[in-house]
């Protein structure tokens, strides 16, 4: 058993997971078009966070993930105990590879940078599975509590936006000329975003200063098909929903609600679509954090994870944005606008490059 | 507890098949001559191969040996689990798309795709229909330990029978694989 909680999140919409929540409430996007930003195309919107404090001598990346995981460290009740990094990342400060190649760029120089300026002592492990990396972070947080490795887990999910990934994703004509439109008949393509995330994952939800959510459980699972098209079959999403049911001893009818991986790209909705649909998950209500975010690739799961966290807080599941008329393979409930609810389950799914895909399901707690 | 069943390692002028020593099969010295040279002596028909990165192409190689080794058939297609490690994630490849982008070039999609290091896990996956648990971790030195305590919690967790992975890593022509067949005794 363990439990999720003292979350946070620093994205365009702003510092906090009730801000970023009240904001997305309010039908609020951080995508939008920079005319004076380095590498950033104009005539695209991005997800790029503007207003944010530089800790002295550390990189963007890392002053704000040391300031994401201060405020999670704020948020406990107690700080005993062993604890485990996980940080998650695709990326990490990929920009320094500009400079050329250097042990800095690698992902897990941010981790142990950031390491060295907490004041609780911490392993490290650090996730870079494409845009799986922060929902497999809590599952590994969870497996590691569930088998008494680790007292507490601090999970991080990071990635800034970077010139390295536009011109990727350009060069992949993957990229929307406009705000992404999760799920819609006239999607065209994903929006980048950059965002960190944090909570903590313990096994006494007294831990948590507030009332945290309980993990049951989580897996991944490859589609074994192709390294960059979404399987036609929705294979490895289907396994890893699958199993993750399993392994939170649930049947799929108590499944409230899913938040998806939607990234706008014709073929991984539609993807999504048949998974649900082969899973007998066509009723409940799915919505995708992207039109409000964009996709911010390694932090998608937990920054997505965390907003179904103010979901059940709130009794509310967030619309859909940018998705006006759904239309994908199989018909699947996607919210087109906020829906008041009880929020017990919630089903969490990630797809990413690789063909891997994870899922999770997070339960209300009573406190 | 898990046990280690069988291993490959091949690094610079090293090849070990479950710690025997093996002659490397004869190449022009360079990463991809190697590579190549061990895709003609495993009498592999794999087109997808010429195009992978050598990151990826290391751990299939890896794998296409181990499987001589030790009968992987018998597991069910999603009871094994691939988890790899390494130190220069993809940096290998994310070298190459970031010197098309200093200097002005476009940006090549076929190169792009292999900017994840995760991406060697899918082409071992897709080449041997296995849709089990995936997971890459970083760290600057293999720590086989710790490596082996993460697979316990996957087979404790009932998520993998067996874990298939250890250490591949690939910087320009610097390269190293560690490769595990880990089961239950």
């Amino acid at each position: 058993m363990s439990y999720i909680g003292a979350e946070h999140i620093i994205s365009p919409l702003g510092v906090g997971a009730h801000v970023n929540f009240a904001k997305a409430q309010q039908g609020i996007s951080g995508l939008k078009k920079h005319e004076h930003y380095d590498h950033a195309p104009s005539n695209i919107p991005f997800g790029i966070i503007e207003d944010y404090n530089l800790e002295k001598g550390l990189t963007k990346l890392e002053s704000l993930v040391l300031q994401s995981c201060q405020y999670s460290l704020s948020r406990m009740n107690d700080l005993e105990g062993k604890w485990l990094m996980i940080f998650c990342t695709t990326k990490g400060d990929v920009d320094r590879l500009a400079a050329g190649l250097s042990k800095e760029v690698r992902p897990q120089f941010v981790a142990e940078v950031v390491a060295s300026k907490l004041d609780i002592q911490m392993d490290i492990e650090v996730v870079s599975n494409a845009c799986i990396s922060g929902l497999l972070g809590v599952v590994m947080a969870h497996d590691y509590i569930a088998t008494n490795n680790y007292d507490k887990v601090m999970v991080i999910g990071a990635d800034v936006f970077s010139e390295f990934t536009c011109r990727g994703f350009e060069s992949f004509m993957a990229l929307s000329d406009r705000e992404c439109k999760p799920f819609d008949a006239n999607r065209n393509g994903l929006s980048l975003g950059e965002a960190i995330a944090t909570a903590v994952v313990t096994g006494d939800k007294k831990d948590f200063m507030a009332c945290p959510k309980e993990v049951l459980g989580g897996a991944s699972a490859n589609d074994a098909n192709h390294i960059s098209g979404p399987s036609r079959t929705g294979e490895g999403l289907y396994r890893s929903i699958t199993k993750a049911l399993k392994q939170s001893a649930l049947q799929v009818g108590q499944i409230d609600a899913i938040s998806a991986h939607g990234t706008a790209t014709r073929y991984n909705d539609d993807m999504e679509s048949i998974a649900f649909h082969r899973m007998g998950l066509t009723k409940q209500p799915v919505n995708s954090m992207k039109g409000y975010f964009g996709h911010t690739l390694g932090a998608a799961g937990l920054l997505e994870l965390v907003m179904c966290m103010q979901s059940m807080d709130n009794n509310e599941m967030l619309a859909t944005k940018g998705c006006e008329s759904p239309g994908t393979t199989e018909k699947i409930n996607v919210l087109t606008e906020n829906k008041a609810m009880q929020l017990n389950t919630i089903l969490k799914t990630t797809s990413g490059f690789g063909g891997c895909n994870a899922a999770a399901v997070i339960r209300k707690v009573e406190c | 507890m898990l046990k280690a069943i069988s291993s490959i390692v091949i690094k610079k002028d090293l090849f070990e098949i479950n710690g025997k020593s093996q002659p490397l099969p004869e190449n022009d010295g360079t990463l991809k001559g190697l590579m190549s040279a061990f895709y003609h002596s495993l009498n592999m028909s794999y087109p997808k191969f010429h195009k992978m990165d050598n990151l990826s192409k290391l751990g299939v190689i890896g794998v296409e040996l181990l499987k001589q080794e030790h009968d992987l058939e018998s597991y069910q297609d999603d009871a094994i689990a691939l988890h790899f490690q390494n130190a220069s994630a993809s940096l290998d490849t994310d070298w190459v798309h970031q010197q098309n982008i200093n200097e002005g070039k476009a940006a090549s999609p076929a190169n792009f795709v292999y900017t994840l290091p995760n991406i060697v896990l899918g082409e071992i996956a897709i080449r041997n229909k296995w849709y089990g648990e995936n997971l890459f971790t970083l760290a600057d030195q293999f720590d086989q330990d710790r490596w082996m305590k993460t697979n316990q919690v996957l087979v404790a967790q009932n998520k993998a029978e067996a874990v298939l992975g250890g250490w591949v890593e690939v910087l320009e022509e610097a390269f190293e694989l560690e490769l595990y067949f880990v089961a239950k005794e």
